[in-house]
């Protein structure tokens, strides 16, 4: 194989992987963050309450102290109560006039609230000199202020450690999601070289090479599929073509050596010839007539008849398809029925659906026996119409069936008939052009060609004006 | 006037058309042709659709809109789809389709020229072949004062061989004319349609005034 492996991280799935790895790192780490702030967020406002609800209680202690001068000595007491049964991590003050009355902190400017601040540490606590706190102060009376706080310590050490578990859970994800994206890739990359190697494989002339399916429904398996029945489809038209050549090399050659040899005769005749040019001519006009069929398939078969479509009455054209053949069936000894239901109103080609049942028409009428019934019925099938042109002679067997719309296909009887074979190859072109669809049935005994055309949309009802 | 710019057909069709008496303007190109159409009076034009300089179509366009009334035969090849529509939307009279036998287009031709001649007496509404008398209005056909009944499909039948009298209509014209078929539905067809057209016109007379020439089509006239 020519064609080199894709490097890995060029592929289209790993910058795609990529980039899902990057929008998934960034929605963690956004989604990481958010937890951190609400979490540190619910620590200090619980450190905060509790600081609150120990300053409510100083100041409950000063307020309701009694008698009055003793109000200051209730609340130092209530402080160094709490001093000797707390933790390191309780901060009091009660300051009067700039003093320290009671408490673990030094004097400060007498501020009311929420304070958020470093201190100095007592001496035998932690590593390093200040520590921060968070607290709330009050004056009590004018000159007594008091402050709870708390030491936020404990609080930063939990939040470092939150960091810390996330930057690994981050890590952790990203290893994990590089390696899937290549894992992926990989197993994609595989998938893909193997449909390239397929499509370089029958570019090469294989042409029977199909893309391997796994079997899985997923949408490779159903690309490998999609494209072998492209493939199945391709081969089938090549194989029509290549059909429809040999055909025409053979079917054109037999009447070119008849006419060669009329002709050969035509100039050893001493009288001139006259009849055998004459049949040479005929010749010529049957080659000629057998050229243009060819190439009003080809026509039709590539649309270019489409744009010449118009909303038509297909009862008008079976009507005057009827009417033009009947002299002519009569004279073969074919007694016609037609039942043709009216306002079959429908987009098309008059031109070319006159020539389809013109066709069918004259097929059964050169391909039965004299005195075969022949019928033409065309109905309303809901949105559909149907038309069927039957007769009772020798019929087409099933397996025969498909084989007599290909180009010059001609039964082993009807050799003998005169006829192109392009006839039904015409008509189901025509009928395709029309969206129709055209079955051959049994019609016990005989041929039934039953072809459902599309009708337009108001066209469905039966007319009710009329 | 043949403008037409394949030297082989415009010998074919010169040769054939001045065996019969008729003299034959050769042109090759479009604008050659349009001046001499323009310029000179001719019976009938002859034009290819495809030609170099000027096409058959825009030639003919151009011809009507400067008042040139000389009717126009097309000649067209066989891929053309849409040919006969937009000839004779265009300005054309008839059309044919390469190739064609020379009677085809000889009878064409005689059409052509008998409609330019009675242009003006076209809208007659009698059409009369010795004793065999068509009335366009009544829609009655009777032969020495005998009533025919005629089919639709007959009358019209009848009617286009009597417009061309005398002169040969070929199969192919009568199926454009009388079905508007672009294609010969088969041989036998039109024959039945014509055995029974002539039954009932000729039957019991003693003078056949439908007479078939074979391998090219029907003509009526009095014998």
């Amino acid at each position: 194989m020519s064609y080199g492996r894709i490097r890995l991280f060029q592929t289209e799935t790993f910058r795609l992987a990529a980039i899902y790895v990057g929008l998934f790192l960034g929605s963690m780490l956004f989604l990481l963050a958010l937890i951190y702030f609400i979490v540190s967020n619910a620590f200090e406002s619980d450190l905060l309450r509790n600081s609150r609800d120990d300053l409510a209680a100083i100041r409950k202690a000063y307020v309701l102290g009694t008698p009055k001068n003793k109000s200051l000595h209730e609340a130092k007491e209530m402080i160094d109560d709490r001093l000797l049964a707390s933790d390191a991590a309780d901060l009091f003050l009660l300051q009067k006039d700039g003093v320290r009355v009671a408490g673990n902190l030094p004097t400060m400017a007498a501020q009311a609230g929420m304070i958020r601040m470093d201190y100095p540490l007592p001496s035998g606590a932690r590593a390093g000199s200040s520590g921060r706190l968070l607290g709330a102060g009050e004056l009590l009376a004018p000159g007594i202020y008091a402050f709870v706080g708390r030491d936020l310590y404990a609080t930063r050490h939990a939040e470092d450690r939150m960091v810390l578990a996330f930057a690994a859970i981050l890590l952790l994800t990203l290893i994990l999601s590089i390696a899937g994206g290549l894992v992926l890739s990989r197993s994609f990359v595989r998938r893909i070289d193997s449909i390239t190697a397929t499509c370089r494989s029958i570019m090469a002339g294989r042409l029977n090479d199909r893309i391997p399916v796994r079997g899985a429904r997923n949408e490779l398996d159903q690309l490998g599929s999609t494209i072998n029945d492209m493939l199945d489809r391709i081969n089938s038209l090549m194989e029509g073509v290549r059909q429809v050549s040999n055909d025409i090399a053979h079917d054109l050659g037999t009447p070119l050596t008849h006419l060669r040899n009329r002709l050969e005769r035509a100039r050893r005749d001493p009288h001139g010839g006259t009849d055998a040019i004459e049949a040479a001519i005929a010749d010529c006009d049957e080659l000629i007539a057998m050229f243009a069929a060819l190439l009003r398939i080809a026509q039709i078969e590539s649309g270019a008849r489409r744009a010449g479509m118009q909303t038509i009455d297909l009862a008008d054209v079976l009507r005057s398809v009827v009417t033009l053949y009947i002299p002519a069936l009569d004279d073969a000894g074919h007694p016609v029925t037609a039942d043709i239901a009216p306002g079959l109103r429908m987009l098309g080609d008059p031109q070319l659906l006159f020539r389809l049942f013109a066709n069918l028409l004259d097929n059964a009428s050169r391909h039965t026996p004299r005195g075969t019934p022949i019928s033409v019925i065309a109905s309303h099938a809901g949105t559909q119409a149907r038309v069927t042109v039957a007769d009772s002679g020798e019929g087409i067997p099933a397996e025969d069936r498909e084989l007599v719309f290909r180009r010059f296909y001609r039964r082993e009887r009807s050799r003998t008939t005169p006829g192109s074979g392009l006839g039904l190859a015409l008509a189901e072109a025509i009928a395709d052009l029309h969206g129709a669809h055209v079955a051959l049935e049994d019609n016990k005994p005989g041929l039934r060609v039953v072809l459902t055309f599309p009708l337009t949309e108001a066209a469905a009802l039966p007319r009710a004006a009329e | 006037l043949l403008i037409e710019d394949d030297t082989e057909t415009a010998l074919y069709v010169t040769e054939g058309l001045q065996q019969l008496g008729h003299i034959v303007v050769w042109a090759s190109t479009g604008p050659d042709g349009y001046f001499q159409a323009s310029h000179n009076d001719h019976a009938v034009i002859i034009a290819d659709r495809m030609l170099p300089g000027m096409d058959g179509l825009t030639l003919v366009k151009n011809l009507r809109r400067a008042g040139v009334l000389t009717p126009v035969l097309f000649l067209t090849t066989m891929d053309d789809l849409n040919a006969r529509v937009e000839g004779l939307e265009g300005g054309g009279d008839d059309y044919l389709t390469k190739p064609f036998a020379m009677a085809e287009l000889v009878a064409r031709v005689n059409a052509l020229t008998r409609r330019s001649q009675h242009l003006a007496t076209m809208a007659q509404t009698r059409l009369v072949v010795a004793d065999l008398e068509l009335d366009l209005l009544s829609r009655t056909v009777s032969r020495a004062g005998k009533l025919i009944e005629l089919q639709a499909q007959e009358f019209r039948l009848l009617e286009f061989l009597m417009q061309n009298s005398g002169k040969i209509v070929t199969r192919t014209m009568l199926l454009e004319h009388v079905w508007d078929l672009d294609f010969d539905p088969g041989t036998t067809v039109l024959e039945s349609h014509m055995s029974r057209l002539r039954a009932k016109v000729d039957r019991g007379f003693d003078c056949e005034l439908i007479q078939t020439m074979r391998g090219y089509g029907y003509v009526i006239r009095p014998n």
